[in-house]
């Protein structure tokens, strides 16, 4: 049995444009969907997301017409424009990958925003903090040509 | 400004008991009733329980202060006998203080049972730390051995 291993991995990522905008990019299901996964040539094929304390999010990724990897989560806490808490578990098919306790935090800087991720996690097979931490950077770089591309 | 602290612990306990019964302290209704509370002065107001992957637990009281404390977790996951994974969100009076991602592993240590316990925890707005979040759930450890003994 693979012993189990614990990580904060933490992401930091500065957007030119207001925090609302960064904010609004998480809060809207259609927004959101369009780039909160890592991989370029995966796809999201299931997916529901409720944005509001207690609400639940499920998003199922991969290859395209492929749900490999699932994602179930909930909010824990939202407060508009400055913070987002949820945790969740991340699944290979039906095997349980690890949980998390995702942070991100906003706030105004330099006329733009700073984004701080923290995610605290528990890894339970193959994915390890290493493949967690590729994976944040990568979405951090797709939301910046999200933010980019709704601003023209 | 960053809103959050993030603060990790973990606890280590050795007791005698089997693998068996410790993971009960934590997965039967009644057996955790014996120790996961506030202690004599506390006031039950609302005990919930549903010990299943998806299910969700809650656990509400007031202390003689007059603060109303309520723990709200969901199970995120469980493998008998070796691990529970939980998220719990805490909250005082009307105001959340805190998320945390908390794991228990259990395993053999001659004839009793070692249970480690990591916590990651997400500190809101200034109004609780990792440093007395440990020594409360240290506390509740050594209800739970004393649960045992009984």
């Amino acid at each position: 049995m693979i012993k189990t291993v614990h990580a904060t991995i933490v992401v930091e990522r500065d957007y030119p444009v207001p925090p609302a905008r960064v904010f609004a990019a998480f809060a809207d299901p259609d927004a959101y969907r369009q780039w909160h996964v890592p991989n370029g040539e995966w796809v999201t094929n299931r997916f529901a997301y409720d944005f509001r304390i207690g609400g639940e999010l499920l998003a199922g990724f991969g290859k395209p017409g492929e749900s490999r990897y699932v994602n179930k989560g909930r909010f824990e806490d939202i407060v508009p424009n400055e913070r987002i808490v949820s945790a969740g578990t991340m699944h290979d098919g039906d095997t349980r990958l690890s949980s998390t306790l995702c942070t991100i935090e906003l706030w105004a800087e330099k006329g733009g925003t700073r984004l701080k991720l923290t995610d605290q996690s528990v890894f339970y097979d193959w994915e390890t903090p290493e493949d967690r931490r590729g994976g944040w950077t990568e979405i951090a770089e797709k939301l910046a040509v999200f933010l980019q591309r709704d601003a023209a | 400004m960053p809103s959050t602290q993030q603060g990790s612990f973990t606890l280590e306990r050795i007791y005698p008991a089997t693998c068996a019964r410790v993971f009960r302290a934590f997965a039967d209704a009644e057996a955790k009733t014996k120790w996961f509370a506030g202690g004599d002065r506390w006031a039950l107001l609302e005990r919930r329980f549903d010990f299943r992957v998806g299910g969700s637990e809650r656990l509400k009281g007031r202390w003689p202060d007059g603060t109303i404390s309520t723990f709200d977790a969901t199970y995120w996951d469980i493998v008998p006998e070796t691990r529970i994974v939980y998220c719990y969100a805490m909250h005082l009076g009307d105001r959340k203080i805190s998320v945390s991602l908390a794991t228990l592993e259990f395993e053999g240590a001659g004839q009793g049972t070692k249970l480690t316990l990591t916590e990651h925890g997400a500190f809101l707005d200034g109004y609780d730390d990792a440093g007395s979040r440990e020594r409360g759930t240290g506390e509740l450890l050594d209800s739970l051995g004393k649960s045992l003994a009984n």
